[in-house]
């Protein structure tokens, strides 16, 4: 996970500020909560393979990792990107599961959200 | 079509045993989750994507790309938009409109509670359209086209999320067509009197400009008018690029702001930029054959977003 910032010259600088491993793909935008934490899903990985809703918060110059929740298939698979309504709650989607024996492109899949984020 | 890229996608996961290494992740237990409404596949719409937008009332707008009540879209029903109410503790279903010939790309909301998308397909010629979903106080959203692509140097096929200005302007980009190479282009919509839209193409991305081309994802503004955003491709070495448009007496120009090298910085970003006070924060880049497993770019509808490395898979 990385950012561009401008140096104040016109020119913008690289920062990786979050290494993934070989893991499952993160391919959905993150977005600020109003804390200023960064909170983004990923798909794949041993621990949760239909996908995470993970958190980053902003430590000194560091970011420190967490994870929000885990999809299992029965509780939705594959979350898309989530977002912060006003109450501060998440909402997002998940494409497909979340419904026992609906095959991945049988039109399934689930809304959550997540209070307290 | 995206339940089929989801398959794709956990297969070449489960293939190649990619596993997630994070010596920090922690879990934590003060959040509490629920599903708040389920898509259980048959006649509905079903396979809910992208991001939702929330309206001043709490409303929740989202589309979906699997059903709907016209059985196109090789059979599976091209998708919709629905709406979620609160309701007490609960939450009121709505699916507000079914789609014909394509899966529409997520929505934007404006200050009278109207929904703006795209569809990469359909519309008068093939190539896509600019829709509008306007409220009715009958109770049945009114879809109005506000613009259809023609395949040619008005751009081909957009395939991303919209931008609106103070103005009720629309920006966006197309992934193909444009003038120059058929590389794709940045446009503007603006409404007319009589209920037409007509179209700018500030941006024909080419081979020679080094900002790069195909563009995955939309355009947005800073503070001062500029905009931003990301190519799939670029001259100097496919991997794509952030880009930026800036106006001048003449048009629009654009200058390259970054160019990947599909290092460990990542390659083939599919998701706008935003801005934030600081800079600019952008969405992950995904390598071609995952976006094209997936759902296609990724939307930014907040206001910071951060870039997720790539992870390469071979």
């Amino acid at each position: 996970m990385y950012e561009l910032s401008p140096d104040g010259n016109g020119n913008y600088s690289f920062q990786v500020i979050h290494i993934f491993g070989k893991t499952g793909q993160s391919y959905y935008p993150v977005v600020l909560d109003p804390s200023g934490n960064l909170i983004g899903v990923a798909f794949g990985g041993s621990a949760d393979p239909a996908g995470f809703v993970f958190k980053l918060t902003h430590s000194g110059s560091a970011w420190d990792y967490s994870l929000l929740h885990g999809f299992d298939g029965n509780n939705g698979f594959g979350p898309n990107a989530v977002m912060v309504a006003a109450s501060g709650n998440l909402f997002g989607v998940t494409n497909a599961g979340g419904v026992a024996g609906c095959s991945n492109d049988s039109g399934c899949g689930v809304v959550f959200e997540l209070t307290n984020p | 079509m995206a339940a089929r890229g989801y398959s794709l996608v956990h297969n070449r996961i489960t293939t190649i045993a990619l596993l997630l290494i994070s010596t920090t992740a922690l879990p934590v237990s003060a959040q509490s989750f629920s599903i708040i409404h389920h898509f259980r596949g048959g006649a509905s719409a079903g396979n809910p994507a992208f991001q939702l937008v929330e309206d001043t009332a709490g409303n929740l707008y989202g589309t979906t790309s699997w059903g709907g009540a016209v059985r196109q879209c090789q059979g599976n029903g091209c998708g919709g938009v629905y709406r979620l109410s609160p309701n007490g503790n609960q939450w009121t279903y709505t699916e507000l409109y079914d789609f014909h010939a394509a899966a529409p790309y997520n929505l934007i909301l404006d200050a009278e509670g109207n929904l703006y998308g795209a569809l990469s397909g359909g519309g008068t010629y093939g190539a896509g359209l600019v829709f509008e979903l306007s409220p009715t106080s009958a109770g049945p959203w009114t879809f109005t086209p506000l613009y259809s692509f023609t395949g040619g140097s008005d751009g081909s096929l957009p395939a991303a999320v919209l931008t609106l200005d103070a103005e009720g302007n629309l920006y966006g980009t197309t992934r193909y067509g444009g003038d120059s190479a058929n590389l794709g282009i940045v446009f503007e919509l603006s409404p007319q009197p009589g209920g037409v839209w007509t179209e700018q193409v500030l941006w024909d991305f080419t081979f020679r400009s080094n900002a790069g081309y195909n563009p995955n994802a939309g355009v947005v503004f800073d503070p001062q008018g500029n905009l931003y955003g990301t190519t799939d491709q670029a001259a100097a070495n496919g991997n794509g690029t952030v880009y930026k448009l800036t106006k001048g007496a003449s048009g629009w120009t654009a200058t390259l702001l970054y160019q990947f090298t599909d290092g460990t910085d990542g390659a083939d970003p599919e998701a706008p930029v935003a801005i934030d006070a600081a800079g600019i924060c952008m969405a992950p880049p995904l390598r071609e054959e995952i976006r094209r497993a997936h759902l296609g770019p990724a939307p930014c509808m907040s206001c910071r977003l951060t870039a997720t490395e790539t992870i390469h898979s071979r």
